[in-house]
């Protein structure tokens, strides 16, 4: 399994740089996180929405643009907050309490510590659905991305909003 | 081996009826006929007869007599060690539209169909025809690289055309072949690639549509870039606002790239971004801790598993043993241990270090520096409006930005018709062709398929031989070909400089096309002697003499360049039939300044043929040949040899 995203990511990040150089979007394959990082974004408006695509996920998903194989770099240290909310979300949906038994069999579904972005099957699948979600939750708020500030300043106002409500207060 | 044109014959055709014998020891035979009387006919009677190909019959009907039947016969002699007579008959059914082939040879009754003797069969193709079958006054064709007519000819007569038939039509044999054996059916491949090759075909078009569009933009964008780029209409003090307000923009978006960086760096911790979420996480991680968690209950299950007494105190069977060990993998162990530490204490670290109010600040303050931003834009966007809405090159400024516009959209799209990124072999792999965008998608996607088809039909490897044979072939071909050149410019040189006084006059080279020495074409008379030479040079070399059938030889040529051809026609050919008109024959046949008079070089072995039409409606010769010149004399039309009538036959008696 890999990190995909939604076909029209790629062409909505070239909008976001039409207007130069953003650290808070790099360009596909830069260094700092890539088109990753708008994934990453998108994962957090669908994770924060309760929203992800629930189709025939695996022949879906194969079907969506490769986005990286592996976390990248400057993601690297922030992978287990990103664990840990797919752990809480799918612990939330399946209504697991944290004990032993159930806490095990939560782990085994989203984690796969053998695997080297240590993300079960269902944990890619996971992530990949609500990214998948999230970008077209932007793509409603912002349609027509000119530059970095904006699309940003829209992503958080978003994530504000959907923070601000159920469950998560 | 040598053949001869001895006889033709037609009847109730758009032609007038004739009947013509060519005697075997006239090598030049001149015929003369006026213009509308069916000249084009007969050569095409000629020409579709030996190469056997008919289209619509109707263009050889005879429209005025509304004939339902019409004849043509042909014959030839074929002198190849022993002598043998060829003679084609067709007869045309006007009401069905067809016609009727009958072959007679010296060895065979007539038979029905198109049967000539093996050893001229592959020379009677339409390809061969036109070489040694052509107009005089349209030769253009063998001087245009792009044509490539000199290079299609040595192909056709060296064999090279053939192979490539050959090796199209083994390659069709060898995928009927291997279909038969596939497992399995590869019709629903078969059909993707075909999609995807119309799709590669619009792809393609739309490429060819947007360059052609922006080739067409480039010029005049240029030229309005230079106006531009030289004006001297602005004052320093406008260009200096403008400079400074750039630098004020230029030192803005430094501070813009600086907050962005902090905020991109910020909004990897999520705790940062909500304070919901943290404390929603600190939950779950409180929670954890007070299970206990991670803990290695699984370790403990094994260990009470290996026990001889259960911790209950009973006996610890075999069974209950098993149980046991099975339920403990529910439970965590020590090598899950490490990764919940790991997710445990990042997040723990995480929250002490976010601060959702700093992010919230950061966010406040991208939004001030985005608004000074626009201001300063707006600011530059005005100087830049004061600067050139009363320039003297206003409409040229307005027409650049508007062209400026164009041209990065239809270079954008090109790039994006060229090639997406995306469109990887694992994404088009089944993507639907209509929605694959770039040429780079549709080659991937073509060559996934087709690697299918060959593995399904399992000749994936016969292929890769049989490509290897193509290969072979067309280095071989190549090779082969430029030989002939060579051979075939110094046969044609040869022959030139035998029948042609201009000793300067020779060919540079043969490859795509001629080409005369030191000119980029020749004149009329260059043109026709060297076409002749290298239509005589191939047959040579194919060890075959065609009679050549010349239609109007020296028309485009002036009456001083003329006698060269026929002298050289003469010397040349071992038969040569010229369509002539009128005005053709001063210089070619009589001599320019004794217009009644042969030149000296044809009072001997030379067929002379006058044919006109006697229908009502057609002006007829005033002084007729006597009865007992006339070689043929048909219901509409007669034929003549007799030299006098022939020279002074003028055009002024022509329709």
């Amino acid at each position: 399994m890999e990190f995909r995203q939604h076909p029209d990511l790629q062409k909505y990040n070239e909008g976001i740089q039409s207007d130069g150089k953003s650290p808070l979007f790099p360009s596909k394959g830069a260094k700092d996180g890539g088109s990753f990082t708008l994934l990453y974004y998108c994962f957090l408006l669908g994770v924060s929405a309760g929203k992800r695509t629930d189709d025939d996920i695996k022949q879906d998903q194969e079907n969506w643009p490769h986005a990286v194989k592996n976390w990248p770099s400057v993601f690297s240290q922030w992978r287990y907050l990103i664990i840990n909310l797919l752990l809480v979300g799918y612990a939330t949906e399946m209504s697991y309490s944290v004990e032993q038994k159930t806490f095990a069999k939560l782990l085994k579904q989203i984690v796969d510590k053998d695997d080297a972005n240590t993300l079960s099957e269902m944990g890619y699948t996971r992530f990949n659905q609500y990214a998948y979600s999230g970008f077209e939750i932007l793509k409603e708020i912002h349609p027509y991305p000119v530059n970095g500030i904006d699309t940003y300043i829209k992503i958080n106002d978003k994530l504000q909003e959907n923070f601000s409500k159920a469950p998560w207060v | 081996m040598k053949i001869n044109l001895i006889h033709i014959k037609s009847k109730n055709l758009r032609c007038p009826d004739v009947e013509i014998n060519f005697q075997k020891n006239n090598k030049t035979n001149f015929i003369q006929m006026p213009n509308g009387t069916g000249k084009t006919t007969l050569i095409n009677l000629i020409k579709n007869t030996l190469s056997n190909s008919w289209g619509n019959i109707n263009e050889f009907k005879n429209k005025k007599t509304n004939a339902a039947e019409g004849l043509f016969v042909l014959k030839l002699e074929v002198d190849d060690d022993t002598l043998d007579d060829i003679t084609f008959r067709i007869k045309f059914d006007f009401i069905s539209g067809k016609e009727h082939i009958f072959t007679t040879t010296n060895q065979t009754s007539e038979k029905t169909g198109f049967h000539p003797p093996k050893n001229i069969r592959s020379f009677l193709t339409q390809d061969h025809i036109k070489t040694f079958l052509f107009s005089g006054d349209a030769l253009d064709d063998y001087f245009i690289d792009s044509e490539q007519t000199a290079k299609k000819t040595i192909d056709t007569f060296s064999g090279i055309t053939k192979l490539y038939q050959l090796t199209k039509e083994l390659e069709i044999q060898f995928r009927a072949m291997m279909r038969g054996k596939i497992q399995g059916g590869t019709e629903s491949l078969r059909k993707r690639e075909d999609l995807l090759e119309r799709r590669e075909v619009q792809i393609k078009d739309g490429l060819d549509s947007c360059q052609g569009k922006l080739d067409s933009i480039l010029p005049e964008w240029s030229r309005l870039k230079n106006i531009i780029d030289s004006r001297d209409d602005v004052t320093e003090d406008m260009n200096l606002k403008i400079d400074n307000k750039l630098e004020e923009i230029d030192d803005i978006n430094k501070k813009i790239y600086a907050n962005e960086a902090i905020l991109a760096e910020m909004s990897k911790n999520l705790y940062s971004i909500s304070t919901a979420w943290s404390s929603q996480s600190k939950s779950f991680l409180d929670n954890l801790a007070a299970a206990k968690l991670p803990g290695t209950s699984r370790s403990f299950f094994n260990d009470i598993a290996k026990q001889e007494k259960c911790i209950c105190g009973d006996e610890m069977t075999k069974e209950k043993s098993s149980i046991i060990i099975d339920n403990a993998k529910d439970y965590l162990g020590d090598d899950d241990a490490g990764i919940v530490n790991t997710i445990k204490t990042t997040n723990e670290e995480a929250l002490l270090s976010s601060s959702h109010d700093e992010y919230l600040n950061e966010i406040e303050n991208l939004k001030t520096i985005k608004k000074d931003k626009d201001t300063l834009v707006q600011d530059y966007n005005d100087l830049i409006f004061d600067r050139d809405q009363n320039s003297s090159i206003q409409q040229e400024i307005e027409k650049f930005r508007n062209l400026n516009i164009k041209k990065s959209e239809l270079e954008k799209a090109i790039k994006d018709l060229r090639k997406n990124d995306d469109e990887t072999l694992a994404i088009v792999k089944n993507k639907d062709p209509i929605n694959i965008s770039s040429d780079f998608g549709i080659k991937n996607a073509l060559t996934l398929v087709r690697d299918k088809i060959a593995e399904k039909e399992g000749y994936e490897e016969y292929l890769k031989k049989l490509n290897k044979f193509k290969e072979i072939l067309e280095v071989s071909s190549v090779n082969a070909r430029n030989q002939i050149f060579k051979e075939i410019t110094n046969s044609v040189n040869e022959k030139i400089s035998s029948s042609h006084q201009d000793k300067s006059f020779r060919i540079e080279s043969i490859n795509d096309s001629l080409k005369i020495e030191n000119q980029g074409g020749g004149s009329g008379g260059q043109e026709v002697t060297a076409v002749t030479c290298f239509a005589l040079s191939v047959l040579e070399r194919s060890g075959i003499a065609f009679p050549m059938v010349i239609d109007h030889p020296v028309t485009p040529l002036q009456n001083a360049a003329r006698p060269a051809i026929s002298e050289m026609l003469k010397d040349l050919c071992e038969q040569s039939i010229c369509f002539i008109i009128d005005a053709e024959k001063p210089g070619f046949v009589t001599k320019i300044s004794e217009p009644n008079n042969f030149h000296d070089y044809l009072n001997d072995n030379v067929g002379i043929y006058t044919i006109y039409r006697t229908d009502d409606d057609v002006q007829q010769p005033l002084n007729p040949p006597s009865e007992e010149n006339i070689s043929y004399k048909g219901s509409n039309g007669i034929v003549t040899e007799d030299k006098e009538f022939f020279t002074n036959f003028s055009l002024s008696q022509e329709n």
